[in-house]
C-alpha cells in the first residue's frame, strides 16, 4: 500500500473496519510520517467538533411551524395521487363539455347560398354564420381528382341514401326516401330541412375524392348547368401513323388554323395510310417541321 | 458539537400525525442543519434563509406521505446552500461572517478553525462537516451528494491535507 493510500486510510479512521485498523496501528507502528498524519488528523477532527455551535434563529421555528394547526390528531387520508386528479380533471372537462353541447345551440358549418326553387322554396331553418367555413361537400370519386368550386344546378336526389360526409353532426343524418307522391326532403342534420322539387341549385363548395363514396349521386345525375367545353386532344388511333406529305406550296392567307391529333411515332410499326387530316400549318415564317423517318423494313 | 446522527436515524411513523414529525425533526436537526448550512455560507442570515426553506420542504414532504430523515434534511440544506452559492456569484472569504457570529468569547483556536474554513472550497468544507461534525460515513455522502463512496474518500483525504496546511499556518 502506499503511502497515499495510508492517507486517505487515516482520513476516515472512524469508520474503518476492525481488520483495517488492525492493519493501519501496524503500519503507524513502524512508520513515523503517518504517526504524524494521524495526530494532524485526530486534532483535526477535535477542533471541528469543537467548534461551538449557534442557536438557530427563533424565525425558523415559528416560520415553518407556523402553518401548523394547534390540535395535532385529526384523520389523515392518503395522499393524492397525481394519476387520480388527471382523470377527475378529464372527467369534469367532458362533463363541461357535455352540458355545454346540451344546452348551446347547434353550429352551421355549413354555408349553403340560399336555395331556390322554381315552383316549391326550400326551407332552411338556421342559416350559417357569415364567418363559418362551408363544409366540404363529399360524393362519389370522380377521374378528374379535387375540382374547384363550381356552383351547379341539379335536382337534388330522391330515394338514394346520403349519408354525407363524417366529420359533423350536420353530416350524420341520411337523406331518407319519401314515401310516393310525397315530396322529397333532404334533411341535413336535425335543423337544416331541404325541400327540393324539380331543380335545386346546389353551391358544391369542394369535391374530394374519397376511397369509401360517402355521397352516392344517382345514375342519371347531371349538373344543370352545361360544362363549358375545353379542347380535347383526340389521340390518332393505333396504327395511323402519319406519313411524310408533300407540303403546300402555296397557302391562302386566310385559311383557318385546323387542329390535328396529336399522334405517335411507334418503331417497328410500317407505316399506314397517309392521315386523312391536312398537314399541321403553323406559320408561314417558320420552317417546315422535318418529316420523322419512317423506319422500313428491308425487302426479302 | 459532537453530533451523532449515524445512531438517529429518523424513520417517518405513520401512526404519528406530520405536524408532530416536524416538530420532532426541528427538535432533532435544527441546530445541527443551521450550523452545517452556516460554515457552508458563513452568513447567518442566509444560514437562517437555507435552513427555513429546508424545514419548510421537509414539512411539505412529511405533509404528502413522503419519508424525511437527517441524510435528506443534510442533502436539501446542502442543495439550497449551492443554490445561495450561485445566487450569490462569489464565496464570501472575508472576516465580516466571522465578526457577526454571536459567540460568547470566541477562543484564539475556534477563530483560527473558522478561517480555515472559510479559506477551503466549499466542497472540502460540507465533506468535513459531514464526517466529521455530522458524523456520517463518507458511502452515506456519496449517497448525498450523488457521489461515488470511494470519490468522497478521496476528497476527505484532500480537504484534510488542505486543513492541516491552511491550520498550520494559521497557528
Amino acid at each position: 500500500m502506499r503511502h497515499s493510500d495510508w492517507q486517505t486510510t487515516l482520513a476516515r479512521r472512524r469508520e474503518l473496519s476492525t481488520a483495517e485498523r488492525r492493519q493501519l496501528d501496524a503500519h503507524l507502528a513502524e512508520c513515523a510520517e503517518c504517526r504524524a498524519t494521524a495526530e494532524a488528523y485526530t486534532l483535526q477532527s477535535a477542533l471541528l467538533q469543537a467548534l461551538p455551535s449557534l442557536p438557530p434563529p427563533a424565525a425558523i421555528r415559528q416560520a415553518v411551524l407556523a402553518p401548523v394547526p394547534a390540535s395535532p390528531r385529526r384523520i389523515h387520508l392518503p395522499a393524492f395521487s397525481p394519476l387520480a386528479g388527471l382523470a377527475l380533471a378529464v372527467a369534469l372537462a367532458a362533463g363541461l363539455v357535455l352540458a355545454f353541447r346540451a344546452q348551446a345551440p347547434p353550429r352551421h358549418r355549413t354555408s349553403l347560398p340560399t336555395s331556390q326553387a322554381t315552383s316549391r322554396p326550400m326551407s332552411v331553418a338556421k342559416s350559417a354564420p357569415a364567418t363559418s367555413r362551408p363544409r366540404p361537400f363529399h360524393h362519389k370519386p370522380t377521374p378528374g381528382g379535387h375540382q374547384p368550386a363550381t356552383p351547379v344546378q341539379a335536382p337534388l336526389p330522391t330515394g338514394v341514401p346520403t349519408p354525407l360526409g363524417p366529420s359533423t353532426g350536420l353530416a350524420s343524418v341520411p337523406a331518407t326516401t319519401p314515401p310516393a307522391g310525397a315530396a322529397p326532403t333532404l334533411t341535413v342534420g336535425s335543423a337544416l330541412t331541404i325541400q327540393p322539387t324539380a331543380t335545386s341549385r346546389v353551391h358544391v363548395t369542394s369535391v374530394r375524392p374519397t376511397a369509401t363514396p360517402l355521397f352516392n349521386l344517382p345514375a342519371g345525375f347531371s349538373p344543370g348547368r352545361a360544362p363549358v367545353p375545353t379542347p380535347t386532344l383526340v389521340p390518332a388511333g393505333r396504327g395511323e401513323v402519319p406519313t411524310a406529305s408533300p407540303l403546300p406550296t402555296s397557302i391562302p392567307a386566310a385559311q383557318p388554323l385546323v387542329p390535328t391529333p396529336v399522334s405517335l411515332v411507334t418503331p417497328g410499326i410500317p407505316a399506314a395510310q397517309p392521315s386523312p387530316t391536312p398537314p399541321r400549318v403553323t406559320s408561314a415564317a417558320q420552317p417546315a417541321p422535318t418529316p420523322i423517318p419512317v423506319p422500313t423494313s428491308p425487302a426479302p | 458539537m459532537v453530533i451523532a446522527i449515524a445512531e438517529a436515524r429518523l424513520v417517518p411513523d405513520i401512526d404519528i400525525p406530520y405536524e408532530d414529525q416536524i416538530v420532532a425533526l426541528m427538535n432533532e436537526w435544527e441546530r445541527a442543519i443551521y450550523n452545517f448550512l452556516f460554515v457552508l455560507l458563513h452568513d447567518t442570515d442566509a444560514a437562517q434563509d437555507c435552513a427555513q426553506d429546508t424545514f419548510v420542504r421537509a414539512y411539505e414532504n412529511l405533509r404528502r406521505g413522503r419519508p424525511v430523515n437527517s441524510a435528506w434534511l443534510f442533502k436539501v440544506a446542502r442543495n439550497r446552500a449551492m443554490d445561495e452559492f450561485r445566487k450569490r456569484k462569489r464565496v464570501q472569504t472575508d472576516l465580516e461572517a466571522v465578526e457577526q457570529i454571536p459567540v460568547h468569547e470566541p477562543t484564539d483556536r475556534v477563530l483560527a478553525v473558522r478561517q480555515v474554513l472559510e479559506q477551503l472550497s466549499p466542497a472540502d468544507r460540507e465533506v468535513l462537516y459531514l464526517f466529521d461534525v455530522a458524523g456520517f460515513k463518507t458511502d452515506e455522502i456519496g449517497e448525498m451528494l450523488g457521489a461515488r463512496g470511494a470519490a468522497i474518500r478521496q476528497r476527505l483525504s484532500r480537504a484534510r491535507e488542505r486543513f492541516r496546511a491552511l491550520y498550520g499556518a494559521e497557528s
